[in-house]
């Protein structure tokens, strides 16, 4: 891909970030949906780190943590070092992953997902000295992680609309 | 071929790197109990804000519509009991303004230390943060309106929290029911100590309460006034739950805020307004005005 398809595509990425991270603070708080959060940043960047191999993934990673932080106290820092762990993992298990079919994504999502709350989990653990935070967070983690799982392989189809590939094709750059 | 292969691998390799060891450094200095805005994050937070302001105005407005004029089930019988509840607080404000009044005598015959008052800014919860794991809101009012960092946030059932980022129009507050926002507490009937930080399930739980205390289910917790944060004497929440293990010299305890944060819309910031006046002369200039 050109520089200038990366950049376009990654403005119509940060747009519906955006919209979504709206949706997830005031749409679903207004419908009373206290206790679930749609972490759609993370379906993103997993998005991205299944089909791309880019040297600047990193850099679009840090710029849509970026955009994302104005709606989350996380901060560009958790989300950044937890998107490129993991996909580093993706890009080195990339010939071993075959999505092939919806049911394959979703299995695929739910494991980076885990990781993914793994590693954010034990850096905010680490930071406030108590790991019980680990296993109070993991239980409200799973329903939502297996709802964004269950929606991924759609999600997926709108985000190569954005970054204009064939979803079939399963070639890589 | 294979050596612009290599080369575009070392150089993706090199990027996650260095990228991460940035990220990495920025989570080190990053301080997660308060956050100083930059322009760019002010610039995202202005733009989208009042998106999130309108929506939540828009829904209190469908939710009165709906309650006012289609919901009017039991309205009478549920006047009547609202008027009498308010004739006995009215008669309970009068005996604690005496309370107030002897209170402050005492202070001043005791010469008590400097007393530092509040402004109040009423504020509107417009939306929540993006992440599981910090509790967080966002309210409608900022720099602007006079909002500090570090400034208690509560109502009138009790603590809410601090307000941990502040832009021009725009604030959000780190909440109690966060493992990073740690209150002083006390159990306002043994005058016991403890540290109370968020749990799961919109509970806190109380630390370092020694097992031998004698604490009981019910048994309410405000604010102790130690930490710089909070006044003293603010309701955080009610015991939920003890449990004593067969070892360790604590118990740990489970409490239900006093807050309710499933229905909150309307906060108060308080924003402390140091009094540089003697406190006795101001003590005694009131006693003088009341005796007048």
């Amino acid at each position: 891909m050109k520089f200038g398809q990366i950049t376009i595509s990654l403005v119509w990425t940060i747009l519906l970030l955006l919209a979504l991270d709206f949706f997830s603070t005031t749409i679903s708080l207004a419908f009373g949906i206290q206790h679930f959060h749609f972490a759609f940043e993370v379906l993103i960047i997993l998005y991205l780190g299944f089909r791309f191999d880019f040297w600047v993934l990193p850099i679009i990673i840090v710029i849509l943590m970026f955009f994302h932080s104005a709606f989350s106290t996380d901060g560009w820092q958790l989300g950044t070092t937890a998107g490129i762990l993991i996909c580093m993992i993706l890009g080195v298990l990339r010939d071993l992953i075959h999505i092939s079919s919806k049911v394959s994504t979703m299995i695929v999502v739910q494991l980076a997902q885990i990781g993914w709350f793994v590693v954010i989990a034990t850096i905010i653990s680490m930071k406030i000295d108590d790991f019980s935070l680990l296993q109070s967070r993991f239980l409200s983690f799973i329903p939502e992680s297996i709802l964004m799982s269950l929606i991924a392989p759609y999600f997926f189809v709108l985000l190569e609309r954005i970054w204009d590939r064939n979803y079939s094709d399963g070639t890589q750059n | 071929m294979n050596n612009d292969r290599v080369q575009i691998s070392k150089a993706k390799l090199a990027t996650n790197i260095i990228v991460l060891l940035i990220a990495l450094y920025g989570l080190a200095k990053k301080d997660f109990t308060t956050a100083r805005i930059s322009f760019f994050e002010q610039m995202v937070i202005e733009t989208f804000a009042p998106v999130q302001e309108g929506t939540t105005l828009l829904k209190g407005k469908i939710t009165t519509f709906f309650d006012n004029y289609i919901f009017i089930v039991n309205t009478r019988k549920e006047n009547t009991t609202l008027r009498k509840q308010i004739k006995d607080l009215e008669e309970q404000i009068f005996k604690l303004g005496e309370t107030d009044k002897e209170n402050k005598r005492l202070k001043a015959l005791l010469r008590f230390g400097e007393e530092v008052s509040f402004n109040k800014i009423l504020s509107q919860v417009i939306a929540r943060n993006a992440s599981s794991y910090f509790k967080v809101l966002r309210i409608n009012k900022g720099s602007r309106d006079g909002i500090k960092l570090k400034s208690p946030v509560v109502t009138a059932d009790g603590l809410v929290g601090y307000i941990y980022r502040v832009s021009k129009n725009y604030s959000d507050i780190l909440t109690i029911l966060d493992p990073y926002n740690r209150v002083d507490g006390l159990i306002t009937r043994t005058r016991t100590h403890g540290i109370v930080e968020g749990f799961k399930n919109f509970t806190c739980r109380m630390k370092y309460v020694i097992r031998t205390e004698p604490i009981v289910k019910g048994d309410i917790i405000t604010t102790a006034g130690l930490g710089n944060i909070y006044p003293k004497g603010i309701k955080v929440g009610r015991i939920k739950r003890i449990e004593k293990e067969s070892y360790g010299i604590t118990q740990f305890v489970v409490l239900a805020p006093t807050v309710d944060f499933h229905r909150l819309e309307e906060v108060v910031v308080l924003i402390k307004e140091e009094n540089k006046i003697d406190s006795n002369e101001k003590m005694s200039d009131d006693l003088e005005r009341e005796k007048m």
